[in-house]
């Protein structure tokens, strides 16, 4: 339990507010500094629809060779990447650069959960626009592989007098890339709300040490 | 006669004052969603001198919690509609100032202005379903079905009205039944489904404190009230037509239906995060009633605070959250009286806002209030003998 009254915070205040003010200013200016200085990351999003293909038994019916949840897991894995798309977007194919690539996609479920929606988040306005259109032809070309194994699977299953009235879709881009109007990292406001909230604490930690080793 | 008005002056002025604000939101649509923060805010500045109680732990918690969702949630993606997410923030301001100023009291004796609000409120109800008959000249069919308010929807009003009569039966022990009667008229009048749930638990509360006689009263009466609401709002619908339990059947979907899955997002997807539009559109026009565009899926279409929080918090912090209130409350009033206290809030936040309500919070804060008023009253008399 702590002991908190408006005599003590104006007690305080009146004997750290130097400490309290010079604190702020110095975590302030770093937070400008910070907002200035540091890499300006853009989001890039598109949209792609999953594949689907028509079983024929035992009644008509669209599935999914891959549902959308799977297909994010498998995208989640950082070693699925080419070597070619880490290179271009992170400068170099590392094990940290590719971990690094995985965080800063975000993948969401759209539409009816038959869409995909990938959400890049990379340092620089082209650098962003390009490895947005790399990792969509990834998708792509991942996307028309699972399918074209289905429907093997799918032939090797089915009567053989069917097999010519399989109907597939192939997968297809829903949302073209968009790029953010401008950076969305560093926020500004939560940088200096959060300098602001440091600010406090360090002036609280320092306040609580002078107490205990002054005189 | 002359003296009867002279008895209830204030009670008569209260109640014109009340039409007359009940009156000018009816006629003129006023934006009050904010007002009970408002007036917490303006609280909270006015009793800051007198600020000097010993602050649980718990007040650090929910500092940490308001701080950490709303820098750290993962920011929304640029094409989407921002949400409102102060709303998902106020449960833990909330706990803050609970934690805070739970010792803070008033100067004017809450018990008074709680005897007003239990018989004057139904009054208001009454007179909102008359400006309603002026309005649409309804019939009695109609009225019936239709939802009275004072001044925000009536699931919150209820909250607060139950708290109000928690101060009157359980803190000051006023155990006569014309409060409980018109308890019961305000859940008949106000036709909530979350409002009997939060009566019932509170009426169980009831029954073990009273009488034999009262005990088979309130038997009756609230076997009626089920009954009434029963059959008005069609709770014998079966459960899945439900809009609260088609929400939280939509976002379990979205975690697979399994535990396993829902453990695994230990702090939900953020308080930025929009409810995906594959969910979205299994909720047809929701997210159109709640912010006018049915691409802008705010979390706060799903209405109960449980599945929202479930969706923005995940589940641990959304289970915490009632018990982090029932720990500070319990601090200053017991565990009996705290577990009466939060019953209607933890019940209503099954379907609206609840603890992220500003007039549902303010309804624990009083009754707290009330309850150090009562002690301290007690405390004086004793001194004085």
């Amino acid at each position: 339990m702590m002991k908190i009254s408006y005599r003590s915070i104006t007690l305080w205040w009146h004997r750290f507010w130097k400490i309290a003010i010079g604190v702020e200013i110095i975590c302030l200016f770093s937070a400008v500094i910070y907002i200035a200085i540091s890499p300006k990351i853009y989001e890039a999003d598109f949209t792609i629809r999953l594949p689907k293909i028509q079983k024929l038994s035992p009644k008509i019916e669209w599935t999914l060779p891959i549902s959308g949840l799977d297909f994010m897991r498998l995208v989640q894995n950082p070693l699925i990447f080419p070597g070619e798309l880490i290179a271009n977007c992170m400068g170099e194919d590392t094990n940290f650069n590719r971990k690094k690539f995985t965080n800063s996609t975000r993948i969401s479920l759209a539409n009816n959960a038959d869409a995909i929606r990938f959400t890049l988040r990379i340092g620089g306005k082209e650098q962003a626009l390009l490895c947005a259109n790399l990792l969509q032809n990834m998708v792509i070309s991942d996307l028309d592989g699972i399918l074209e194994k289905a429907i093997i699977a799918l032939k090797l299953n089915t009567n053989p007098m069917l097999v010519d009235s399989i109907v597939s879709e192939r997968p297809a881009l829903l949302m073209s890339i968009r790029l953010s109007d401008n950076y969305i990292k560093p926020d500004p406001l939560k940088t200096i709300i959060f300098a602001f909230i440091l600010g406090l604490l360090f002036t609280a930690f320092g306040s609580i040490l002078k107490e205990k080793y002054s005189a | 006669m002359l003296n009867v008005i002279q008895d209830h002056l204030n009670l008569i002025w209260a109640f014109i004052v009340c039409c007359i604000l009940n009156t000018a939101i009816f006629i003129f649509p006023i934006p009050v969603f904010y007002l009970p923060d408002l007036l917490l805010l303006a609280y909270l500045i006015y009793k800051f001198p007198d600020l000097n109680q010993e602050i649980s732990p718990l007040f650090f918690l929910g500092l940490i919690l308001l701080v950490g969702f709303f820098l750290f949630s993962p920011e929304p993606p640029d094409s989407e509609f921002t949400n409102n997410y102060l709303v998902a923030l106020k449960p833990f301001f909330y706990i803050c100032v609970l934690a805070a100023y739970s010792k803070n009291i008033p100067k004017i004796e809450i018990i008074r202005g709680v005897r007003i609000f239990l018989v004057i409120y139904p009054l208001i109800l009454l007179w909102n379903l008359f400006l309603v008959h002026l309005k649409e000249n309804a019939g009695l069919a109609q009225l019936m079905s239709t939802r009275p308010f004072f001044i925000f929807e009536n699931n919150f009003e209820i909250t607060f009205y139950l708290n109000c009569f928690c101060i009157a039966f359980f803190i000051y022990k006023e155990r006569d039944w014309k409060k409980f009667a018109l308890l019961v008229s305000v859940i008949i009048l106000a036709g909530s489904r979350s409002g009997l749930l939060s009566f019932a638990v509170i009426c169980i509360f009831y029954f073990f404190a009273v009488s034999w006689k009262q005990k088979i009263t309130v038997a009756i009466l609230a076997m009626l009230t089920t009954f009434y609401i029963a059959k008005g709002r069609n709770i014998g619908a079966p459960i899945g037509t439900i809009d609260r339990v088609q929400s939280l059947q939509a976002i379990l979907t979205h975690y697979n239906s399994n535990l396993m899955e829902i453990l695994s997002t230990p702090f939900g997807f953020g308080i930025y995060e929009k409810v995906p539009r594959y969910i979205c559109i299994k909720l047809p026009d929701f997210a159109e009633w709640f912010t006018g565009n049915s691409h802008n899926c705010d979390p706060l279409m799903l209405q109960a605070f449980y599945t929202r929080a479930l969706f923005q918090f995940g589940i641990y912090i959304t289970l915490s959250i009632p018990f982090i209130f029932l720990a500070i409350t319990k601090k200053e009033t017991g565990l009996k009286l705290a577990v009466i206290i939060l019953a209607p809030i933890t019940c209503v936040a099954t379907s609206v806002g609840g603890f992220s309500n500003g007039l549902a919070f303010w309804g624990i804060l009083i009754s707290v209030f009330a309850y150090l008023q009562h002690q301290q009253t007690i405390a004086l008399k004793q001194n004085l003998i």
